[in-house]
């Protein structure tokens, strides 16, 4: 139901696993003294005095403030993408001609009515629906908690039946997906005070 | 002798209307309208409510001797969007030119909320927005 950030550590984890590797085979050429040639200050034994000296200039702290600053912003960066999210479409626009006017409707409005729609069948206590895609391929996420003695197979059919259908005679367009996950509900979370009888 | 009556309209007088008159228009219109609804707004947003009893509210916006609608409604459920939204806007185009003489350009329309036409309120859950 929700999207992770897999992609994300991928990513992060290819450049610092790079990044490792560099240093490695640096570490490993110097241990090595194939940089002798190079820079006699990169041999083996060499005196670590040029690097001290580096290390010990004026602005060296404000550059490792400014590097520890952007290490910060990149590891929180990271750990806001860790947040597991919904994405929800785009809003949708579904004028017939946009010359006389705009429709607009938020992917989250109509998630929340099919929602609605499935939490009114029969053994399903609570609905949870994020709706993606496009206008013209929308596709459709559904949570379902059923209750432990419901007809499983009958919700099933429910959902692909009417509470499909339902969204694609809304949007006018046939979901292009629907993803349907049932959960079980052991203790009813919400109690029905009402019943509307035709 | 029957006094002669002016009839050209210059000299009879001019008339003014104001764009909350084009509002009020429109959004009676758009009461009227089977499956349509809107949201109160309740005391500083809270206790907003939608239903399909609402009025829809709108914003006009003039422009010489025409306007804009921009139009947040909410709709029964399910109704097919596309068709239920072109209806309101051809109706709304039609009826407040009819009405107040000021010619709809365009009708800009945010569909807000969706709900069971045969609850006829958006069954308790309040949005606001």
């Amino acid at each position: 139901m929700r999207r992770t950030a897999a992609a994300a550590n991928r990513t992060g984890l290819i450049i610092l696993g790079l990044i490792a590797l560099i240093i490695g085979l640096a570490v490993l050429a110097i241990g090595f003294g194939l940089t002798a040639p190079v820079d006699p200050a990169l041999e083996a034994g060499a005196d670590l005095g040029p690097v001290a000296s580096v290390l010990a200039l004026p602005y060296s702290a404000l550059i490792a403030v400014v590097v520890a600053l952007i290490l910060a912003i990149i590891g929180l960066r990271w750990l806001s993408v860790q947040v597991p999210r919904k994405d929800f479409a785009k809003p949708f626009r579904m004028q017939a001609d946009a010359r006389t006017g705009l429709t607009t409707v938020n992917a989250e409005v109509i998630a929340e009515a099919v929602a609605a729609d499935l939490e009114s069948t029969d053994g399903v206590s609570d609905a949870t629906v994020i709706l993606r895609g496009t206008a013209r391929s929308p596709e459709l996420l559904i949570h379902v908690d059923a209750d432990e003695r419901a007809d499983i197979d009958a919700i099933i059919a429910e959902v692909a039946e009417r509470a499909a259908g339902n969204a694609a005679m809304a949007l006018g367009a046939p979901l292009s997906a629907v993803a349907l996950e049932i959960g079980i509900a052991r203790t009813r979370s919400r109690r029905q005070r009402s019943v509307s009888v035709q | 002798m029957a006094p002669i009556l002016d009839d050209a309209p210059a000299r009879r007088g001019g008339l003014t209307i104001a764009d909350k008159v084009v509002e009020r228009t429109a959004g009676q219109v758009l009461k009227d309208l089977p499956g349509v609804g809107g949201t109160s707004s309740g005391l500083f947003g809270i206790g907003a409510s939608s239903s399909l009893d609402t009025r829809p509210s709108v914003d006009v916006t003039l422009s010489g001797r025409s306007c804009t609608l921009a139009v947040q409604l909410g709709l029964a459920y399910p109704t097919p969007i596309v068709e239920a939204t072109e209806h309101v806007r051809s109706t709304l185009s039609h009826e407040v030119e009819r009405l107040t003489g000021v010619t709809v350009r365009q009708v800009d329309i945010s569909v807000r909320w969706l709900a069971p036409e045969s609850s006829g309120a958006n069954r308790g859950r309040n949005r606001l927005q």
